[in-house]
């Protein structure tokens, strides 16, 4: 007869987020495209993009190659903007499974951002083999380990951002059309295309307080010393917006989680 | 035993807070086959929800010492594009069963799929979803089974394996059985709790509690 064990919580935990995980992957890559597709698109957006913006204004961005431009630009701001929305529809997604007492939505948000987060590693390091190999440019960035914190900070971002809006659905539907409608402009005041000092001063002050285009900007500066950080970008900022984030996301968890799933 | 103390549990809606429960306190006795008796509404569902963990009451606790299974409906938990042998997999991994490909040969037998067991439970019939959902409660060792109107799915056949399944569970475990059919609860059932009006009484007789319930 098959038993159930008594598991410890680490255990239980392992054991509930490999079974969602199994069961996220098969739902997320169901059409013929598959994993595939999870490279090819953004592949074919940054060279298209690369291309047209490099015939308006020069193959390079004050000392970082075009392709490397959209790499930590374009690539980031979607990447954040499908993990957010992601993040926030697992909760919906999995509502069923709550009525196994082991699964809590918690599982089902690190699940989904496990995938989203190991996805992008896989998407971003196929872009930079493309980039070796193929179009003969050299990514030697200046500052690795920056790069690295910063986009795993733009990812943790949509993470947080993701908990809140997907906890919210739960209780008021209409969140979800204005994650919609928050994460429409995202692409364009986030830095995917532009570099913060090709916008006018004055407007600094609105742009500067997203934390995706702090990141952004600060992960070109951290490729290339020579690309210019304006004043209106900073660190400190945004390690501190990252954790401000963390703290709303898990109070919001643990006071309505249970509410939320009872409903 | 089950101990519900102090339960609340209420749903918001336009006409404002519907209570289900108010303060309830209530032990449900173990080493008892016990049909859950109620009119549509009354909250069946929503105590066995509670009691299995897959809700959470307003205020108040329950607390059990025994291994309860989750509420068994028509398709818990079963993915469409997952196969059959995906899904079973998946509840046996999140229920912790120690030895999975022995827990899928034994579901896959019980709930005589054939080759469909191999095939995404999109191109099952509703009948068939409801043989994999409830081999899948059965074949794990629960001290409580919570069954709700699963055994009234399938064809002839399978009903007759799913009540001589349950018959001898109630022999070696508990079951709580939420149904409307009187001949499936006088099979399994010793005893009965009948829910009226947020409160719940426990009759030790069957057929006193059914007599009371047809008054109802």
């Amino acid at each position: 007869m098959a038993v159930a064990q008594k598991r410890s919580t680490l255990v239980l935990w392992k054991d509930v987020i490999f079974a969602l995980w199994i069961r996220q992957l098969r739902s997320k890559f169901t059409d013929k495209f598959g994993v595939s597709w999870l490279v090819v698109q953004p592949v074919i957006f940054i060279l298209a993009l690369s291309f047209i913006r490099g015939r308006i204004s020069g193959d390079d961005v004050s000392g970082i190659p075009m392709f490397v431009f959209m790499l930590l630009g374009f690539l980031p701001v979607i990447q954040f903007m499908q993990a957010w929305g992601t993040v926030a529809r697992s909760i919906k997604q999995d509502k069923p499974l709550y009525a196994f007492r082991q699964v809590m939505p918690m599982a089902s948000f690190v699940t989904a951002s496990i995938i989203e987060c190991l996805s992008n590693i896989i998407v971003l390091i196929i872009l930079c083999i493309i980039a070796i190999m193929f179009l003969g440019i050299e990514i030697f960035p200046e500052d690795p380990i920056g790069i690295m914190l910063y986009l795993l900070e733009i990812q943790l971002v949509a993470y947080f951002l993701g908990i809140v809006t997907g906890l919210g659905a739960l209780f008021i539907e209409e969140i979800s059309k204005v994650e919609q409608l928050l994460q429409r402009p995202m692409l364009f005041i986030s830095g995917a295309f532009f570099t913060l000092s090709d916008f006018p001063e004055e407007v600094w002050p609105y742009l500067s307080w997203n934390p995706v285009l702090q990141a952004v900007e600060l992960s070109r500066h951290a490729y290339s010393n020579d690309f210019y950080l304006v004043s209106a970008i900073s660190p400190t900022y945004l390690h501190t917006c990252v954790l401000f984030l963390m703290f709303i996301a898990f109070s919001l968890y643990i006071v309505l989680w249970k509410k939320g799933i009872s409903r | 035993m089950i101990q519900i103390q102090n339960l609340t549990k209420s749903y918001p809606s336009s006409l404002g807070e519907q209570y289900v429960f108010n303060n309830l306190n209530f032990d449900i006795p173990s080493d008892h086959n016990i049909a859950l008796l109620g009119k549509n509404g009354a909250g069946k569902s929503t105590l066995f929800r509670l009691i299995a963990g897959s809700e959470y009451p307003n205020k108040g606790k329950i607390k059990s010492n025994k291994t309860l299974s989750w509420p068994v409906s028509l398709s818990t938990g079963i993915h469409p594009q997952m196969t059959g042998r995906e899904n079973v997999r998946f509840i046996g991994r999140i229920n912790g069963v120690n030895d999975l490909v022995e827990y899928e040969s034994r579901v896959q037998r019980f709930a005589q799929l054939g080759k469909k067991f191999d095939l995404p439970v999109k191109s099952y019939s509703s009948g068939m979803r409801s043989k994999l959902a409830f081999g899948c409660c059965v074949e794990i060792d629960f001290d409580i089974y919570l069954i709700d109107e699963a055994t009234s799915v399938g064809d002839q056949q399978f009903r007759r394996k799913a009540r001589q399944k349950l018959i001898n569970k109630s022999k070696e475990a508990n079951v709580i059985l939420v149904s409307h059919e009187l001949s499936e609860i006088r099979l399994f059932c010793d005893s009965a709790i009948i829910l009226d009006g947020g409160t719940l009484t426990f009759y030790n007789d069957l057929e006193a509690a059914l007599a009371i319930y047809e008054e109802l």
